[in-house]
């Protein structure tokens, strides 16, 4: 009776070794890419144990040398020995908190200029020898493409990419089987060697000569534990996958976080530009080009000067009293109320001029008239001397008055108390007389008026000043209303100058 | 006797394996006992060369162009003013104005933030004080007219020497719009000589260049 026990030798009967070499070689395969990207990882790290700013390059400007993904460590060096076509890592001028990668165009006094190698132009803006991080030294290719991913928030790539290198894991576990038989097949190699030094075998069948029959005993228990063992084998591969796995994630997930942090940008760039060249007339034609004094009264409150931009001669005004400014349309002005405000002059040294010409623009609705401007004795008081002036009466017309011997008056036959914008322009001219204007327009005048009053250092006044005793003085001597654009002129207007003034506006 | 006979039994065929694989060892379980090993010793040193090789590469090459794959740049900026100037005005007097706007279009595949700056300022008798400028950003319209011009959002009210002295590069020029790859928008510049702008202007220059720039990868991301 022959027994024969069923042992399952460790080996597949038809081409055992076929399957064993494609387990290894696929194995080799998972193994060669982890550690591609383990190596690739180590490389990216070392620079960075030195102490080296490492990045990983976020943008394409200096392809096809360094190429997104690729990670670069940098050396810090001496200002003085950078030199042109060097890569510098830099603090980003154009925008603050980046680093950029490019390389040297040209060194100066007054920066570096760089340049993306597939750039058109160079980087507008210069480089400070302060703002270089290092020199391009090190450079791993590829390896931060995950790191740009993960700072992209392309998720779906990353997680394919975790998922390649799972899978690889478990690939490169493939082949453990054949370990496990390597060794059990060199234990029992060194048991054999023992064995058959102690034994002479017979082929006839007879028993052997069982000098250590235990030997064998052991082998065959060895080999049937051995096969218990191969029952729990499939517990602890899945155990040395894990492994595999939780160190590859391990490993991937801390270098991540110490490349993940620093990037630089080999940034595009592009620039048009359009210029511009404007030029000033040669002359403004202002109307009180010519002017002794002009009183725009365009100062920002709480300012209480008017200031004179005519003419070489500063005569500044003083606000004084009830004035408020005001705007419109952007255009400001001043506003007298009536019981208090004036303005007023520094003292004019001299005669007062015997050729002249009062201009203001105006606008009311007040019916107890006014003084809006004249010359007098008296800086900010009533004046007791006093005429070259020009008034409103209740009915709100309008007189120019010069005092020779006795009060000459100009009146408008219109009243101009409407609440609108008119220009008020009296010239006298020693020869020609005097001429009234509103609006630019002749409305009264006189040949035989051609003198005012022989007086020297007075002040001119707006606003307010004394009028009593002249035809149709006004119940109030002060002012309530609007002026703009008051001016006094060395000599008489002609016609055609006063229209050109009111032509040109407030 | 059982026990003896399957001793024997094991032995022989045991032996009778032996010429193939006596112990379950081949040429194979040994390979796949130090390949991985030598493995990862070869791809480690290997890659270390090859690390070596590729930085020397980026950084020893003394030329910016590495021979005729060189792709061109990626993203352009143009205006369409054709070369001639926005403004070009003279005899200007206070309360004088003008506008002109210019459509800067940019073509590529690289998306990126673009600002106005300007540069080459200069101006005699303080003429650009009294210069009052105003950028808006919008839609439609360009240089030939500003007809359908729709603005967007203003981007600078103020003089023009307020303008060139603090907008001078793309880090302190005004953040206008982020261009997704081959998209246009349109500018209108306005200026207007000052009302109050005194005598002592007259004659007066001004010239200036607006630029646009773009730059890659400041979108946000």
């Amino acid at each position: 009776m022959s027994a024969t026990a069923s042992i399952r030798l460790p080996l597949k009967a038809e081409n055992p070794d076929l399957r064993d070499w494609l387990l290894l070689v696929v194995a080799s395969l998972g193994r060669l890419l982890l550690s591609l990207i383990a190596s690739l990882v180590i490389w990216a790290m070392v620079p960075v144990l030195f102490g080296l700013t490492t990045t990983t390059v976020a943008s394409g400007s200096m392809e096809p040398r360094i190429n997104i993904g690729d990670v670069v460590s940098a050396m810090p060096v001496d200002s003085s020995s950078l030199r042109e076509k060097q890569v510098i890592l830099f603090e980003d001028p154009a925008v603050p908190g980046r680093l950029r990668l490019h390389r040297i165009l040209s060194i100066s006094d007054k920066g570096i200029q760089t340049k993306g190698d597939n750039n058109p132009s160079p980087d507008s803006m210069l480089v400070s020898p302060d703002a270089v991080v290092g020199v391009g030294f090190i450079r791993v290719p590829s390896i931060g493409v995950p790191i740009n991913w993960g700072h992209e928030g392309k998720i779906l790539e990353l997680a394919l990419f975790l998922a390649t290198l799972v899978l690889a894991a478990v690939v490169s576990n493939l082949d453990r089987d054949l370990r496990r038989r390597d060794r059990e097949g060199r234990r029992l190699e060194a048991l054999e060697l023992e064995a058959e030094t102690e034994l002479v075998p017979d082929l006839n069948g007879d028993a052997p000569r069982a000098a250590q029959p235990n030997l064998f005993k052991r082998s065959l228990s060895q080999l049937a534990s051995s096969r218990a063992l191969s029952r729990f084998s499939r517990r602890s591969r899945l155990r040395s996958i894990g492994l595999i796995v939780l160190v590859t994630l391990i490993l991937t997930g801390t270098a991540a976080y110490i490349l993940g942090g620093a990037f630089s940008n080999a940034a595009f760039s592009s620039s048009t530009a359009s210029a511009a060249s404007l030029q000033a007339a040669a002359s403004f034609g202002r109307p009180w080009d010519q002017a002794t004094f002009h009183w725009a009264y365009s100062e920002s409150s709480p300012s209480t000067t008017a200031t004179d931009d005519a003419g070489s001669t500063l005569e500044n005004g003083t606000l004084a009293g009830g004035v408020t400014r005001a705007t419109a349309d952007g255009n400001p002005y001043v506003t007298f109320d009536g019981t208090s405000g004036k303005i007023y002059s520094a003292q004019i040294p001299g005669a007062a001029p015997t050729n002249f010409a009062l201009e203001t623009w105006f606008s009311t609705t007040t019916t107890r008239g006014g003084k809006l401007m004249g010359y007098g004795n008296s800086q900010t008081g009533s004046s007791s001397s006093y005429d070259r002036h020009i008034y409103m009466t209740n009915s709100g017309q309008l007189v120019f008055g010069v005092y020779n011997g006795g009060y000459q008056t100009l009146i408008s036959p219109k009243s101009y108390n409407d609440g609108k914008f008119h220009m008020v322009t009296a010239t006298l001219s020693s020869t020609a007389g005097s001429v009234l204007y509103v609006d630019g327009v002749a409305v009264a005048s006189s040949t035989t008026m051609t003198k005012a009053e022989a007086v020297s250092n007075g002040y001119w006044r707006v606003g307010y000043d004394n009028i009593s005793g002249w035809p149709s003085a006004p119940t109030s001597n002060y002012y309530a209303g609007s002026l703009d654009d008051t001016s006094l002129y060395p000599t008489g207007l002609t016609a055609t100058q006063v229209a050109d003034h009111f032509a040109y506006g407030r | 006797m059982m026990l003896e006979q399957t001793t024997i039994t094991a032995w022989r065929a045991t032996a009778m394996s032996r010429s193939t694989a006596k112990t379950g060892r081949t040429k194979a379980t040994r390979i796949a006992r130090f390949a991985p090993w030598v493995l990862g010793v070869v791809v480690l040193a290997g890659s270390g060369i090859a690390v070596g090789q590729s930085s020397y590469a980026a950084f020893s090459s003394t030329t910016d162009n590495p021979g005729s794959n060189w792709k061109a740049g990626a993203v352009t900026l143009t205006d369409d003013d054709a070369n001639a100037a926005a403004f070009s005005a003279t005899s200007l007097k206070p309360g004088d104005t003008g506008s002109k706007c210019i459509k800067v279009t940019s073509t590529g595949d690289i998306s990126g933030q673009v600002k106005m700056y300007s540069t080459g300022h200069a101006t005699t008798k303080a003429l650009s004080d009294n210069i009052d400028i105003t950028v808006a950003l919008g839609n439609g319209g360009g240089f030939a007219s500003c007809d359908g011009f729709v603005k967007t959002s203003d981007l600078y009210s103020g003089t023009l020497a307020n303008y060139a002295a603090t907008k001078t590069n793309y880090a302190t020029g005004t953040t206008d719009w982020v261009s997704n790859k081959n998209d246009s928008r349109t500018y209108q510049i306005t200026y207007k000589i000052k009302d109050t702008a005194p005598n002592t202007v007259q004659g007066g220059t001004s010239g200036i260049n607006f630029v646009w720039e773009l730059q890659s990868g400041t979108s946000g991301v």
